[in-house]
């Protein structure tokens, strides 16, 4: 391996002749090294992107360089880098090869051509490459292939599902029909099911399938501390067992663990190959990390910049603390006055957008979260502070990364995750070059290992997952597990899913509590709407075993208030600006009114649900499906949800709303709006932002 | 994996006189009485896609790939006005006569050096490699002329050549732009090492064979209807002119030169029929 430290800043600081014989020189010891290192060496290819910025920065004295710098690209296999208007013709030659003009015209790299030639070849594929490698695009080129009819991509979070859609539906509208919700049902015409792990689970419709396609696929690994990882393997298992064909991907995995009996195939491509370049900034050694974090902050040419802080409540605290002590946007007012309007004057989110500083984790409103990362792709807004949210692949165009924060979800985090995090820097077509701005340790480079528990050894599996495994392929071990959980908790099928989500042992446990409460009192059998009481006895069964907190109350009377109050509100707008007239907390935790909000949609329906079918079996009189039916969407309409996915705050939405309104129809109003906004009460911002998210 | 050159397409341009090592004429023959222009044709758009490739790249890819479009990109780059044509039938001649008559492959599209002004400088039109024995190799820098006129074909070729000698090419910084040599050929370790560093290219510069590619109108491909002794003496005596004219520029003693005499019946007919395939392959 030759020595390829090039000092790029200094390259970037010469002119003239100089600046030729160095970019000469550099190029040299590039075309040495191809053929010294290996073809996917970081070292080797973020050459190419380097130049391309310096080309960008002295487009004339490096004019005579450019068609060279093509052949680079062309022999790195960067060919996405080729300027085929600059180029030598052979050198465009290969880029005009692996142009896919019904793609938009996009340009494959080698390796991802390499990923195209094994899976359209029917191949199974596990897929292994770095967060620029355009990962995403293979999915569309299988897509465009004409050689899949049913389609099912499994994504982590919901964010990505409305890019997915979104990029779906302008590239496929008329080759697909598109299947997201369980409002929606499937035809026999070519179809793409799109959701996560808990979507995808209980659909009933999807008949066999083409390819299952499986985006971060480490999150099936059980030990890397996510919950849902079992409800993910066993979606994933339905899905595969009705597949032709399944590709997973994700970044920076090394090795994938397989039993030696295991029935899945596959091809593993493991690529270093990336598309951008990173120059890292080491603060390790400052003395004051907060105050250069603020100034590092506040500088320009850091913009568009993520910082990563390990949890809400810090990002919270962050954004407040920024919010006293700089301005960093002037183009955000409209979008501050609008969330001061409408989620609460004291809610600390619109004054740090108002001074230019979004904020993106978990607990903020998904029409929210998305508009925070238009306006920061735009340019509007300069800063993001994310938690883990930021490599969950929401796609952001983002020039540099501040990792100020070590630790996530209270570990300090690891090599994977902060490789993650890191691949976050720098954008293709945008920011050749990106920026990381580290201010505490480096984890040593580990090798990553991932073992998804639908590969395992039968003797490994883990009790919520078995229940979910069809009886055929159920061990005689698991079978046995299967039917102790069954007799326990006197469930069947889908009812012992639904206790799965919550945990097995603590459904046990969530049953006994249950017996206790009914044989003092029938509070917990109910029908139709409950009183606060009866809501609240709920909550008390299934939160002596669950922590409150994560409900978003502080305890389980606040919680009964919270759902008793969000029932009764006559709009999403009320409730929320009237909590936050009421609220007496910590400034940072004003936003857990959203994590309530999200617990309404997962959490608190399956607990729900499950004491209502504990207590059915001494009570066949308990009725909580009119309850059920509504607190997963706010008691609101399930399209008024639906739509907030989208991208369409409910806020926005409920005024326009007509008792039997379909989608579609709402949708046709809301255009309707926006087209006249004379008529309506909408503002020219929330003009815009229907614009863009319709 | 399988070495990615052992298949190539099969080369009509056969050797019409005696086996040299500094010069040989190849003609593509006759056909009904006729010089075989469009058989030419054909066998050049059998080359193209061999000769727009380096070392591997796209050689293995599987044909259930339908994002991988070399024939419409062949069309694209060479029939729009947006890429300057610049006489890729030499090119593609003299690539398929070092193929198949010398055993090459290809490793990058062209040379570089560093000229006064310090801009970079491209140089000759073919790069390949060549197995000298077991372990060696000699680099193959080619100039392949495509002309109506042998005269101006051959002045061309020594005023291209020149230049670049005067230029510095010898001397100054230089550099090969190409993939990665694949691991399937032989000695590719070998290869690789010599293509890896400064000083070995500079050795393979020095002792590198610089073909010559003449295509032209000749007198005695127009003049005949079948290959014959008298033919092939004709071809000679063209050559033998051309050569003279090498010589004459002095070049030889600074390089070693191969001209490599291609007869042409109607060098306007195979450029047309040449881009009317060029056309059709949109379709491909």
């Amino acid at each position: 391996m030759p020595v390829l430290d090039i000092n790029w800043k200094d390259l970037n600081a010469l002119t003239g002749s100089d600046l030729k014989r160095e970019t000469f020189r550099v190029l040299q010891v590039a075309s040495f090294a191809i053929q010294s290192t290996d073809a996917d060496d970081p070292n080797l290819l973020e050459i190419v992107p380097r130049f391309a910025d310096l080309l960008d920065k002295h487009p004339e004295e490096l004019a005579s360089y450019r068609p060279l710098v093509s052949s680079l690209a062309r022999s790195t296999g960067l060919w996405n880098y080729i300027e085929k208007e600059w180029a030598d013709a052979t050198d465009a030659f290969v880029a005009e090869a692996v142009t896919a003009a019904e793609l938009g015209g996009v340009t494959f790299h080698r390796e991802q051509i390499k990923a195209l030639d094994t899976l359209l070849a029917g191949q199974n594929l596990i897929l292994s490459a770095p967060t620029s490698f355009g990962k995403s695009l293979l999915i569309d080129a299988l897509l465009s292939s004409e050689s899949y009819r049913r389609v099912a991509v499994v994504l982590p979070t919901i964010a990505l599902l409305d890019e997915f859609r979104r990029r779906f539906r302008d590239r496929f509208s008329d080759k697909f029909n598109l299947v997201m919700h369980q409002s929606e049902t499937s035809t026999d015409e070519p179809t793409i099911f799109l959701g996560t792990q808990e979507r995808l689970i209980y659909r009933e419709d999807l008949g066999s399938l083409d390819l299952t396609v499986v985006d971060e696929f480490y999150k099936l690994d059980p030990d890397r501390r996510d919950e849902r990882s079992i409800t993910l393997n066993a979606a994933v298992y339905r899905l595969l067992k009705r597949s032709k064909q399944f590709f997973f991907l994700g970044p920076n995995i090394d090795k994938i663990s397989v039993a030696p009996d295991s029935r899945w195939n596959f091809e593993f491509l493991r690529t270093r190959f990336s598309t951008v370049a990173v120059e890292t900034l080491d603060l390790q050694g400052i003395s004051d990390k907060r105050e250069r974090l603020i100034e590092e902050i506040g500088e320009d040419r850091n913009w568009p910049a993520l910082v990563f802080i390990s949890s809400p409540g810090r990002a919270n605290k962050l954004a407040i603390e920024l919010s006293e002590k700089m301005a960093v946007a002037e183009e955000t007012s409209d979008f501050a006055i609008w969330l001061r309007d409408n989620i609460g004057k004291n809610n600390f989110l619109s004054l740090a957008v108002y001074y230019g500083f979004g904020v993106h984790h978990g607990r903020i409103p998904r029409a929210i979260a998305a508009q925070m990362v238009r306006l920061f792709n735009q340019g509007k807004l300069p800063i993001l502070l994310c938690t883990s949210t930021l490599i969950e692949g929401v796609n952001t165009a983002a020039k540099t990364v501040m990792i100020y924060d070590k630790d996530i979800n209270r570990d300090a985090y690891d090599f994977f995750t902060y490789s993650n995090i890191k691949g976050r820097a720098g954008r293709l077509g945008q920011h050749h070059v990106g920026q990381v701005i580290v201010f505490n340790d480096i984890p040593e480079h580990a090798e990553l290992e991932v073992s998804p528990t639908l590969f395992s050894d039968d003797d490994e599996l883990p009790d919520e997952y078995i229940v979910h495994i069809d009886k055929p392929d159920r061990s005689q071990r698991s079978d046995d597990r299967f039917r102790y959980y069954q007799d326990q908790l006197g469930l069947e099928g889908e009812e012992l899913k639904l206790a799965s989500s919550i945990g097995l042992e603590t459904s046990i446990a969530i049953k006994e509590q249950v017996i206790r409460s009914l044989e003092a009192s029938d509070r917990l059998v109910w029908a139709q709407s409950p009183k606060w009481p009866e809501i609240l006895e709920v909550c008390n069964v299934f939160c002596s075993h669950h922590s409150v907190g994560s409900f978003g109350a502080f305890n389980t009377r606040q919680l009964a208030t919270l759902i008793d109050k969000l029932r009764k509100a006559a709009n999403l707008k009320n409730f929320l600006v009237g909590q936050d007239q009421s609220y007496k907390g910590k400034p940072e935790n004003r936003d857990n009114i959203f994590k309530f909000l999200r617990a309404c949609e997962y959490g608190l329906p399956q607990n729900f649900a499950l004491v209502e079918l504990f207590v059915r079996q001494f009570s066949p009189q308990a009725d909580y499906g009119l309850f059920l039916g509504g607190i997963g969407s706010w008691f609101q309409p399930e399209i008024l949800k639906e739509l907030d996915e989208e991208g369409v705050p409910i806020q926005i939405s409920q005024a326009f709303y007509i008792d039997g309104d379909t989608k579609a129809t709402l949708r046709k109003r809301l255009q309707e709006a926006i087209l006249d906004p004379t008529k309506t009460a909408l503002s020219e911002f929330e003009c815009e932002w229907l614009q863009e998210a319709l | 994996m399988t070495n990615p050159y052992k298949n190539a397409p099969k080369c009509i341009l056969t050797r019409l006189t005696k086996s040299n090592e500094s010069l040989e004429s190849y003609c593509a023959g006759f056909e009904l009485s006729e010089w075989r222009c469009s058989g030419l044709a054909d066998n050049l758009i059998e080359w193209i896609i061999d000769y727009a490739l380096k070392s591997d790249e796209l050689r293995d890819t599987n044909h259930t790939n339908t994002f991988v479009r070399l024939k419409q990109a062949a069309s694209r780059v060479y029939t729009s006005a947006k890429y300057e044509r610049r006489g890729e039938v030499g090119e593609i001649a003299a690539h398929a006569v070092c193929r198949t008559y010398f055993n090459t492959i290809p490793v990058a599209a062209r040379v570089n050096y560093l000229s006064a002004s310090n801009d970079p400088v491209k140089a000759f039109d073919l790069v390949h490699v060549r197995y000298i024995g077991n372990d060696d190799i000699e680099l193959w820098l080619g100039e392949a002329k495509f002309f109506k006129s042998r005269n101006d074909a051959i002045s061309d070729a020594i005023a291209s050549i020149k230049g670049h000698i005067t230029a510095g090419f010898l001397k100054n910084e230089k550099l090969l732009l190409g993939p990665q040599v694949s691991n399937d050929i032989p000695h590719s370790a070998k290869i690789k090492q010599l293509l890896s560093a400064e000083a070995s290219l500079d050795d393979l510069i020095a002792s590198a064979v610089f073909p010559v590619l003449i295509a032209a109108n000749s007198d005695a491909t127009g003049s005949h209807v079948s290959v014959s002794d008298n033919y092939s003496a004709e071809l000679e005596a063209e050559m033998q002119g051309l050569w003279k004219k090498l010589k004459a520029s002095g070049l030889n003693e600074a390089i070693k030169l191969k001209l490599i005499y291609v007869p042409l019946g109607d060098k306007d007919a195979l450029n047309k029929a040449f881009d009317e395939r060029l056309k059709g392959l949109q379709i491909g």
